[in-house]
């Protein structure tokens, strides 16, 4: 008797082989078989006709660290079809950390990821101090399966207390970290994160940018006692110098057999050599022999704004740029102006504002009028009457300067650039962000993303190589033991999606932060079925159930 | 060009890592290179309050030195005058 039977499907095995038609069946949390005809009882058969049956997919950046502690499914993560994802990035973590020391960490979580402090207060309990401590914390409840960092910032913090953000380490207290990191490591992280630019709440360096090249080698001569990955944030504002860290990864790689990653690597209009320059370097040290893994996101930036705080979109606007630098009551003195309000027009253009303004929509307003969220703001300004700009200055007034207006598609946009990116063999697709910049924008369904954008429509990888691309290939970069493909005796995690209708729904806020904090979300379309180590987690039917079969995952 | 460094060659704005708005800066260096860098938002603007520059273009020309003085403040942000 098995636990459960996927029929009728395509299989999509992460191999990157081409689909074939097909059944899965799953026992004990493992998969069973897979075969185009299973024979023998099931108690739970899924139908899958029409769809993909593919493993889980691995999401290797995301912050989920606090949101585990009451969300142990990582919402809206899971309904995605992720059933594995890596939190601690970025030299973040929440563990191990001293109780003297939280205070501080907080401020560095809130200013990273943009949680209220209420959702530390009121969202869980503290009861660890040490790394395996927090992992017991967030077992008991997971619905997904998570492979943690342990960040350097932390492991400073604890050795060194306030001077992990005043100076470098004296030669004891490296030791002190390194065997701090042998605990971790231990315990069953599955790597250090570090970072060369991230600051905390003050905007003061995190510790690990106060690290000496000395204390960075020797972690990561640690690493390599597991043979455990080191996740790094370059300078990635700077070319030049993100190629640099490639060198220096690929150093540590080859002295201390780690395989190593980084990220954020995106491609801009306005940066149009940044990516072709960095993958040069990364193939030249992959041909040394190095392993060098920049993750490259799927979905396009979005910025947004509104105009009770300066941006840097009237950039190239200098009335409007002027206007937005003011106090709030000159601004809106400025705003209510009549001649103000005519020069900020004039320098619109003769359009009237639809060339810089025609692609905005209208994000939130208070009280969420569900008659201007999420609409154009040119469709607005056509039903009022009015021209795009004055419109923008309406709605801004209207509703206190707390009008937020988003521009899509400015950075990393064009598929014909951005999907050969995802295709090159060396780039591993990540950088989610997953439960970071909550507040600023939804950085959930990349998966979907890619396969709606560059899979469906700009053709730029086949179904079967983007599945391989964020199963298979991401466990074995970080040593996932047993997970990514559909074999038999590996994790039973599976999703089962239409591929013509895969996607990620449209951005919305919601009020579930614990304390309540807004968040920015997406939903998924085309996801039919997740299932975690064998047990249905998500349907499209029914939702999220109380399946809470996650783990830590095991490591090669 | 001032004969002690490099100075801005080209500014123009971009969608950041972060959601907000940034800006791209193009510094010509004096044997001819060109070197790019990406600021943040809250840099970028404090770069543009530091010069005293109304549109991205009016940075063109500027001493490299204005961003160290932007970076090194960037927690002081100062308000321009409007219209």
């Amino acid at each position: 008797m098995f636990d459960v039977v996927i029929k009728n499907g395509r299989i999509v095995d992460g191999s990157g082989l081409p689909g074939w038609n097909g059944s899965v069946a799953i026992a004990d949390g493992r998969i069973a078989a897979v075969s185009g005809a299973i024979a023998g009882p099931a108690r739970q058969v899924i139908d899958a006709r029409g769809a993909v049956i593919a493993p889980g997919f691995i999401d290797p950046h995301t912050h989920f660290d606090a949101q585990l502690l009451w969300d142990g499914q990582a919402r809206p993560a899971l309904e995605h079809g992720v059933t594995t994802i890596v939190p601690g990035n970025c030299s973040l973590s929440l563990a191990p950390l001293k109780v003297a020391d939280r205070r501080q960490l907080v401020g560095m979580f809130r200013q990273i990821e943009e949680l209220p402090d209420a959702a530390f207060e009121e969202g869980f309990t503290w009861s660890w101090e040490s790394f395996d401590g927090y992992l017991d914390a967030i077992r008991a409840r997971l619905g997904i399966n998570v492979a943690p960092l342990v960040g350097h910032s932390v492991l400073r913090l604890w050795v060194m207390g306030a001077a992990s953000q005043q100076r470098a380490a004296n030669s004891e207290e490296i030791r002190q970290m390194q065997n701090l990191l042998r605990a971790c490591l231990d315990a069953g992280a599955v790597g250090l994160s570090t970072s060369f630019v991230d600051v905390d709440e003050h905007l003061q360096p995190v510790p690990s940018r106060w690290a000496h090249v000395e204390e960075l080698e020797a972690l990561a001569a640690v690493l390599g006692e597991h043979g455990r990955m080191l996740q790094v944030v370059p300078e990635f504002y700077n070319t030049d110098i993100t190629i640099a860290r490639v060198d220096q990864l690929a150093d540590y790689s080859l002295n201390y057999g780690i395989p190593t990653t980084f990220s954020p690597l995106f491609d801009s209009v306005a940066t149009p050599n940044n990516v072709t320059r960095v993958l040069r370097r990364v193939e030249e040290q992959f041909a040394r022999g190095a392993r060098v893994w920049p993750q490259v996101q799927t979905r396009p930036i979005d910025i947004s704004f509104c105009f009770g705080l300066p941006s840097l979109f009237f950039g190239r606007l200098p009335r409007w740029f002027r206007v937005m630098r003011l106090r709030t009551d000159e601004k809106l003195q400025a705003l209510r102006d009549p001649d103000t309000v005519a020069k900020l027009l004039d320098d619109a253009g003769p359009d009237g504002g639809a060339a810089v303004f025609g692609r905005l929509r209208i994000r939130s307003v208070p009280g969420g009028d569900l008659a201007l969220v999420g609409r154009l703001l040119v469709d607005v300004a056509g039903e009022r009457g009015i021209t795009p700009a004055r419109c923008l200055i309406e709605l801004s007034l209207e509703h206190d300067l707390e009008a937020h207006f988003v521009a899509a598609d400015m950075g990393h946009d064009v598929a014909a650039r951005v999907g050969p990116m995802l295709a090159h063999p060396f780039v591993h697709i990540g950088a989610s962000d997953g439960g970071a910049h909550i507040a600023s924008f939804a950085t959930y369904g990349d998966t979907g993303y890619l396969f709606s954008k560059f899979v469906r429509e700009a053709h730029s990888l086949s179904l079967e190589a983007a599945v391989k691309k964020i199963t298979s290939d991401t466990a074995s970069i970080w040593g996932l033991n047993m997970r990514g493909l559909l074999r038999r005796g590996y994790a039973a995690d599976v999703v089962v999606f239409d591929p013509n209708t895969i996607a990620r729904a449209d951005e919305v806020a919601v009020h579930d932060v614990p304390g309540g904090g807004m968040r920015y979300i997406r939903g998924a379309r085309g996801v039919q079925s997740v299932l975690v180590n064998g047990e249905l987690a998500f349907s499209a039917a029914s939702g999220y159930t109380d399946a809470r079969s996650g783990e830590i995952a095991p490591l090669n | 060009m001032p004969r002690d460094g490099a100075v801005i060659a080209a500014a123009r704005t971009t969608g950041g890592h972060d959601g907000n708005a940034a800006l791209v800066l193009d510094v010509r260096y004096p044997n001819g290179a060109i070197g790019e860098i990406t600021l943040d938002g809250g840099t970028g603007l404090l770069l543009m309050a530091f010069c005293g520059a109304d549109d991205a273009a009016a940075l063109v020309g500027q001493s490299w030195r204005v961003l160290q003085s932007a970076v090194l403040g960037r927690d002081e942000f100062v308000h321009g005058t409007g219209e």
